[in-house]
Formats: C-alpha cells, structure tokens, sequence
C-alpha cells in the first residue's frame, strides 16, 4: 500500500490505531483530497469551459444571424431608397437634356434653314453675273477675233515669206559650206605638204644623228688637226680682220 | 739685261707651252714664286753673311726657261724680274684670245701646234680658250671676238643637208 510506504515508524505499535491515522497518514489524506478536490474543480472547469465555449458559440452564430439579417434588411432598404432617388433624379436630368438637345435642336434647323436661304440667294446672284460676264466675254472674244482674223492672215503672209528667207539662207549657207570645204581641203593639203616637209627635215636629222653618233667616237683629234689648220687657212684673212677690230 | 728689255709687253714672244689664258697666269705665277724666293735668298744672304749655305738654288720649271730664253731675259736683276712681272700682267690683260672649242680633250702637243698657227699668221701673242663639245663630233668651233666659224664635222652635216633629202627624194622617186 502507497499510503503506508513512506510512513515513518514511531515508537507505538503498529496495533494501535493511532500507529494508522498519524500525521504521515492525515497529511495524506489531505494531499489526496486535495488531489481529488483539485481533479473534480478541473473536471467542472472543463466542462464549463466546454458549456461556456459551446453558449458563446452559439451566441455568436445566432448574433450573426441576427445581425446579418439586420443588415440586410437595412442594405434592401438603403438600396431601394437610393434607386428610386437616383432614378428620379436622372429621370429628372435626362428631361432637362431632352428639351435642351430640343432646343439646341430647333435653333439649329433655324440657322441651316437661313443659311440654305441666304446660299440660295448668293446662288442666284452669282448666276445672274455669270451669265451676264458669259455673254460679255462672248462678245468680247468675237470682236477680239474679227480683228485678229486680219492678224492671223498676216502672220500667215509673215510665215511665208520667214520660210521663203529662210530657204535662201539655207542656199547661201550651202554655198559657204561648199566654199568653206573646198579651202578646208586647200589648207589640208598645204598641212600634208608641211608635215611631209618637216618629216624629210626631221629625217635628214635622224640621219645626221645617228652617223654623227656613230662617227663620234672615231676621230681623233690629232688626225683631224692638218683639216682644221686647213679650214684656218682658208679663212685667215677674215680671222685677222676680225682680229685686228 | 737691262730693264729697258722687258719694259714693252707687246714685244714679248710667248712659248708654244704657254698656249692658254690658264699657261699664261702659270708663267706669272711661277715667275712671281721665283720672284720672291731669290728675293728672300738675297735678303739672307745680307743678313746672314757668306756663312750660309748657298746650295739652296731655286727651282726653275721648263715653261719659265723657254720663256726666258725665247725673250732672252735674265732673272739676275730684281728690277728686271719685278718689270717682267708687271708687264706680264699687262700682257695677260691684254692679249688677243680666240676661244675654241674640241669635241675631244686637246692636249699641249695640239694646242701648241694651234697657237703657233694663230701667233704666226694673226697675231704673236694669241692666246687661246679651249672648251670641251663633243656634239661637235669632229673639227673645231672657233669664236673671235666678232665672228664664229664652225668648222665642226656638225656643220658640215648641216650644210649638206640638202643634198641629203635630194638624195633621199630620189630615192623615193618623187623626183
């Protein structure tokens, strides 16, 4: 037994009653009443806190209930309220648009009708003038083209004789181009005659240049010496003169 | 010789070596040296006394001696030697010059024979210019102070061209 195990042994005998029911025994007694006391106010608080939870639970659900059923209400209330407010004041709205687009309306068929009016007249005006300024220009140009009759024949005159100088210039330039080509040629032949000239020239030059060049390295100065002092002799005289001024 | 031989420089007679303008200032300056150094000798040997050797003779090229012995001058004589030398000068400024010209280099031997030729038919102290144109091939081309002769084998090609393009012509048978 669990009561008994820590119980401490005093000096009386275990027959006495007393040796049960000692302090060890009272106090435990108490612990486990306590114990019990403690179980049962936890089994109690538990269950209330279970009835509690479930009441508030309950009472939350019906108080929502309750108040979204309020709140509907109100919100069908508010809502109806507010179309019929809101259609009215439209309804009074569009009204006013209506006769204000009427007016608008009507005050614009009346200027289109006054301008179509007011075109109408300037249309007939203007055909008025055109048709006077068509038979004025009619006129005009028959009379502008009964003197230009007589220009135009004279023009054709001026034509005539144009073409007529004009073929005799023709000739005449003919004749010049003739003239010119006959000298053309003239002159072409003289050039040929030049050029042949200059190549014969050129030719003889060609000709002294190669023989002189190949000559050039053949002479000796001593050899030609007798020649020059030959060529002095023939021209003494007038190296002396010469000498002498 | 007294100084009254070399006081004219127109008699003075110029050696086949002295042919050029370049020959001439050669001569001058030779004599010029020679001048001098007997100059310096004599003065010397004032100086110095007969102590000093006199074997130092002063050198004479072969173009003074021909010159001297062609004039028969002496260079004893400072005088003398100082009077040649100023007539030289005159003579080099005024001596007749004909310039020719070669196609190849003349040398002394051609030219001496040239101005022999010049000194002895135009005048004796010719001097001559010698230029070098080899274009003139052959011949000579002589310039005196108012006329040219070309006497150039050129020139001789030159004026027988027309003989040469009638040839040529013939033989094209435009004749």
């Amino acid at each position: 037994m669990g009561l008994f195990s820590r119980k401490k042994h005093t000096s009386n005998s275990p027959e006495d009653v007393e040796f049960f029911f000692d302090e060890h025994f009272s106090e435990e007694l108490r612990n486990r009443g306590r114990w019990y006391f403690e179980n049962i106010i936890k089994e109690n608080a538990e269950r209330f806190q279970e009835d509690l939870d479930a009441t508030i639970k309950q009472v939350n659900v019906e108080l929502k209930d309750q108040i979204t059923a309020r709140l509907s209400e109100s919100v069908t209330e508010i809502s109806a309220e507010l179309k019929e407010h809101v259609a009215v004041q439209v309804q009074e709205q569009l009204s006013g648009f209506a006769s204000s687009m009427k007016e608008s309306q009507d005050r614009a068929l009346g200027s289109l009708q006054e301008s179509a009016d007011s075109l109408k007249g300037q249309y007939e005006e203007l055909r008025t003038t055109l048709r006077k300024s068509v038979d004025d220009q009619k006129v005009t140009l028959t009379n502008v083209f009964e003197e230009n009759k007589v220009r135009i024949a004279a023009m054709h005159d001026a034509q005539n004789m144009a073409l007529e100088s004009l073929s005799h210039s023709v000739e005449a330039l003919q004749k010049q181009h003739d003239k010119l080509k006959h000298t053309l040629e003239k002159h072409v032949e003289a050039q040929q005659e030049l050029f042949i000239d200059a190549f014969k020239n050129n030719m003889a030059q060609v000709v002294e240049h190669y023989v002189l060049d190949a000559l050039s390295g053949q002479y000796d100065l001593k050899d030609q010496l007798p020649s020059i002092i030959q060529q002095m002799e023939d021209k003494k005289q007038a190296i002396v003169d010469d000498m002498k001024l | 010789m007294s100084s009254a031989n070399v006081a004219v420089f127109g008699s003075y007679l110029l050696p086949s070596s002295v042919a050029t303008g370049r020959d001439l200032a050669h001569l001058l300056m030779e004599l010029e040296r020679i001048d001098n150094e007997m100059t310096a000798a004599a003065v010397h040997h004032d100086t110095e006394g007969e102590n000093q050797n006199e074997n130092k003779e002063v050198f004479i090229p072969d173009l003074v001696h021909e010159f001297l012995e062609k004039n028969e001058f002496s260079l004893d004589n400072t005088n003398d030697r100082s009077e040649m030398i100023t007539q030289l000068r005159l003579l080099k400024r005024k001596a007749p010059v004909v310039h020719m010209a070669f196609a190849a280099e003349a040398d002394s031997s051609i030219l001496g024979e040239l101005v022999n030729w010049f000194r002895d038919s135009v005048h004796p102290q010719t001097i001559l210019v010698v230029g070098y144109q080899p274009a003139l091939v052959a011949g000579a081309y002589i310039r005196t102070p108012n006329h040219i002769y070309d006497l150039s084998l050129r020139s001789a090609f030159k004026q027988g061209r027309e003989k040469l393009l009638g040839e040529l012509e013939a033989l094209r048978g435009d004749k």
